[in-house]
């Protein structure tokens, strides 16, 4: 992290699905709502990542390291806390902090939730469409 | 159990072969995950004690050391501790804690290696497919192993345990096991597809007070509960208000804690069935208990074995069904009607096919599934094998209908030949049977013999029995059977003693037997030149030798020619298990021995093995008390110890006493019959047959009740012939 980074602190609390645990990918993505960059991945085993389609044609290609911003998967009812950084002059120029989920037989959603990286970060709860019930972010 | 066994047999057949087809990946990667659970419960089996009383308020006061804020704290059900938060160096992340150095420490995480186990294990990599694929036969190997054990009690009943088949006896020890792991994992996967849905948790919102502000180590909650009972601590996003820390338990209950009061905001707690849910789950996964996973780790070994053993079972009995499926010629002398289980009959029946063609006798060997009485052929002998416990063997279960179909020509003349084992009740019980419906078709009576665990004597004598019914010439047989269990063992006479009527013999073995021998298991020996097996009851003695008592008969020949052996001689023989008379564990006080004549041959072994003030009894039925000479030094030594309470005589022919026989002994002693029918009392009883019944007669006689409850207890045990 240098002086031109941002932490944001991130919770994601999960609806009570029953099954396997999900795998999410917090991501940077522009106004187009384009991977620019893979935030944090919630999900360490590999071999399923294929699942998160659009996030895998980003990364797939790219095979940009995602060492040290990996956690593991979620199950339902479940709530996790994690941290990521974004550079200054990324924040108030249209890009957003997308959130795509997948559960292992039981759905995949690409755009669970798409928040804009502006100064100022909603306060309150975000909702998911899937897998999430809810994102809070806080500017660190 | 009305159906016959051969429908449990291939109902097994299908579903093992369904079973391992379908849930053989999942048994073997059960092995690995089940060695993983083990040993993550090894790794962590001191963790409680290292815990100790530790408060959640003491371990988050210690974790400041390290964290400036924390976002969980999550203990797994090994006991493994994660924690997330930001260091004081400004890193976020989850580390892992060493309570018992109270250092962090790497994260842990299961290997990669566990991960695809466990992805194997339950779908096979064929996601919902896999899964459904796998629940099914899950259940359908639940089934599987219920109809193992039905088809086990078919065959056997309770007799299991002495069958020696491998498949069987370790079938039926991991039975239960089985039936969880199996159950469980059902029940995982009818979880997984909402199949069971229980009533959802039960939560109860806690009305709020007004209250200050409080530091989260001083809330009342995280003082009194300890670390040992935690899952895990969730903290707030953000210190407001309208925040809580999630708090979960062991036990399954959760409480959410207001973020700055510490007041309880709401109480969760489990159903019954998410208990249940969670248990079931933990029961499976082996990470309920060590014991678990290592009942899992074997039970699956033994599942693997029990599928190679299953198979090599099948194999077997596919060859001798071929064998089986000859064609028999039509014209002949005689037709010899064969019911075999697993090959031996039939090749006892071939060779005494050989022996009546060997005398110019035309035979037709014949299975009994593929035979119909021919006119011109009117002598037949059938040779049936009992199965189980007096079953037909298992693929003739329609054996009555077939009979009943049967016309037989009015000059035929039918024999039956019946093999069994004396060690089930129903003794040959389907030679008496097809006997009664054979009378009944035929019209006319038919000849019956019985031959007890193959013995070549009772072969000969069964096999003169039939051909003198069916006007056959007797035959001069060389049945060769095959003794699967024994090699023969070499025994060299180290004492032998001739006592009136009868001869004492005492021999050091040679020789290795897996089985070490017991007192009343049985000697076979043949006499030179003698194709007949003759049984002596041993009596096993402590110094490693074995005796046995001869009951010399004029013209007799094996007890001449044992009664020829000097000391230093030679025999060749096997000892047979003979588990119905081996002296009870644990045999106290109220033991009866009852013995006439060369009876007493094991008991001799059984008084040596009574502990010192046993207090048993012995009657011994002898013509002259002098006949008892070699076994008083064996006696005088039990009475001193007190193993022996009372040794009384009941002697028929001595000048000194009046003439008494067992029975008169039990008639006129009221305490020796109340010692013998006491509740725990074992009685043994060897000699003649004759003494065995009168004793019987005498006893059901006067004390019918307490006879018969300590024959229904298995207290009873008689060896007599």
């Amino acid at each position: 992290m240098s002086e031109e980074d941002s932490t944001i602190r991130c919770m994601i609390q999960m609806k009570n699905y029953e099954g396997e645990g999900a795998y999410i990918v917090t991501g940077l993505v522009d106004d187009k709502g384009e991977y620019i960059r893979t935030l944090h991945v919630l999900g360490d085993d590999d071999e399923w990542y294929y699942e998160l389609e659009e996030w895998w044609k980003f990364h797939g290609r790219a095979k940009s390291s995602i060492d040290g911003i990996t956690g593991s998967t979620i199950s339902g009812g479940e709530r996790t806390t994690f941290q990521f950084n974004v550079r200054k002059d990324e924040i108030d120029v249209g890009y957003g902090i997308r959130f795509e989920s997948g559960v292992e037989n039981e759905g995949y959603f690409p755009r669970e939730a798409v928040i804009p990286l502006n100064s100022e970060l909603p306060k309150g709860k975000i909702e998911g469409e899937g897998f999430i019930r809810y994102v809070r972010l806080l500017t660190e | 159990m009305i159906l016959p066994a051969i429908w449990f047999r291939r109902l097994h057949r299908w579903l093992a072969i369904w079973t391992v087809l379908g849930l053989g990946v999942a048994v073997l990667s059960g092995v690995p995950l089940a060695w993983y659970a083990s040993k993550c419960h090894i790794k962590t089996m001191d963790a409680p004690a290292v815990w100790g009383d530790t408060s959640i308020s003491d371990f988050i006061d210690a974790l400041g050391e390290h964290f400036t804020t924390l976002d969980d704290i999550e203990i797994n059900t090994y006991g493994e501790c994660s924690i997330t938060g930001e260091r004081h160096n400004g890193q976020h992340g989850t580390w892992g804690w060493d309570p018992e150095h109270a250092l962090l420490s790497v994260l842990p995480q299961a290997p990669k290696w566990v991960q695809w186990m466990t992805a194997l294990h339950r779908s096979f990599f064929l996601d919902t497919f896999g899964r459904i694929w796998a629940g099914v036969t899950a259940f359908l190997f639940l089934l599987l192993v219920l109809i193992g054990f039905l088809l086990t009690i078919q065959i056997h009943g309770r007799m299991w345990r002495r069958g020696g088949d491998w498949h069987v006896v370790l079938g039926m020890w991991v039975l239960l096991p089985s039936v969880v792991l199996t159950f469980t994992g059902a029940t995982m996967s009818a979880i997984r597809f909402d199949l069971w849905n229980p009533s959802p948790p039960n939560k109860i919102d806690v009305t709020q007070a007004t209250k200050p502000h409080v530091n989260p180590l001083d809330f009342e909650i995280f003082e009194s509960s300890k670390i040992k009972e935690l899952e895990s601590l969730k903290w707030p996003f953000v210190m407001e208000e309208e925040e809580s820390f999630e708090v979960r338990f062991r036990d399954g209950s959760r409480q959410d804690v207001n973020a700055l009061t510490g007041q309880i905001v709401s109480r969760t707690s489990p159903s019954r069935g998410n208990t249940l849910q969670k248990w079931m789950t933990q029961v499976h996964t082996g990470e309920a208990h060590l014991a678990l996973s290592l009942l899992w780790m074997a039970t699956s070994f033994a599942l693997i074995f029990l599928a190679g053993t299953g198979f090599a079972f099948w194999k077997s009995r596919r060859k001798v069904n071929k064998r089986t499926s000859m064609d028999a010629a039509r014209h002949a002398d005689l037709d010899i009607v064969v019911a075999s289980q697993g090959g031996s009959t039939w090749r006892i029946a071939e060779e005494v096919a050989s022996s009546f063609k060997r005398k110019g006798t035309v035979v037709n060997l014949i299975p009994f599934e593929s035979f119909t009485p021919s006119h011109v052929t009117q002598k037949v002998i059938f040779m049936v094998a009992t199965f189980g416990r007096g079953e037909a063997p298992e693929h003739l279960w329609q054996w009555r209908d077939w009979v009943g179909g049967w016309s037989f020509d009015k000059d035929s003349r039918l024999s039956i030949v019946a093999f069994g084992d004396k060690k089930y009740t129903e003794f040959a019980k389907f030679g008496n049977d097809l006997h009664e419906a054979l009378e009944v078709v035929c019209g006319k009576p038919a000849s019956l013999s019985v031959v007890h665990n193959r013995s070549e004597l009772e072969i000969q004598a069964a096999v003169d029995a039939a051909s003198g019914h069916l006007g056959l010439p007797l035959l001069n047989m060389a049945v060769k059977v095959e003794h699967k269990s024994e090699s023969t063992l070499e025994f060299q006479v180290t004492q032998k003693v001739e006592s009136g009527p009868m001869l004492w013999l005492r021999f050091k073995t040679y020789g290795e037997r897996l089985v070490p021998p017991q007192s009343g298991d049985l000697l076979t020996v043949r006499p030179p030149n003698n194709s007949h097996e003759r049984l002596y009851s041993l009596s096993v003695f402590s110094n490693q030798t074995v005796g046995i008592c001869v009951s010399l008969k004029l013209a007799g020949v094996c007890s001449s020619w044992l009664s020829t052996l000097e000391e230093g001689s030679i025999i060749h023989g096997n000892i047979l298990e003979n588990p119905d008379f081996h002296l009870p564990v644990g045999s106290s006080d109220s033991t009866t021995l009852l013995a006439n004549g060369s009876g007493i041959g094991p008991f001799l072994g059984m008084i040596e093995l009574l502990p010192d003030n046993a207090c048993a009894t012995l009657v011994w039925g002898l013509q002259e008390q002098s006949h008892g000479t070699f076994a008083m030094p064996f006696l005088s030594q039990a009475l001193k110890r007190n193993a022996l309470y009372l040794v009384e005589f009941a002697l028929s022919n001595d000048s000194s006493a009046p003439s008494r026989r067992v029975q008169d002994v039990l008639c006129n002693s009221e305490k020796l019959t109340e010692t013998m029918l006491s509740p725990s009392g074992c009685v043994m009883v060897c000699g003649s047959l004759g003494m065995a019944k009168e004793v019987e007669a005498t006893l059901a006689n006067k004390h019918k009740d307490a006879f018969m409850a300590k024959r229904h207890d298995g207290l009873w045990h008689s060896d007599c012939y």
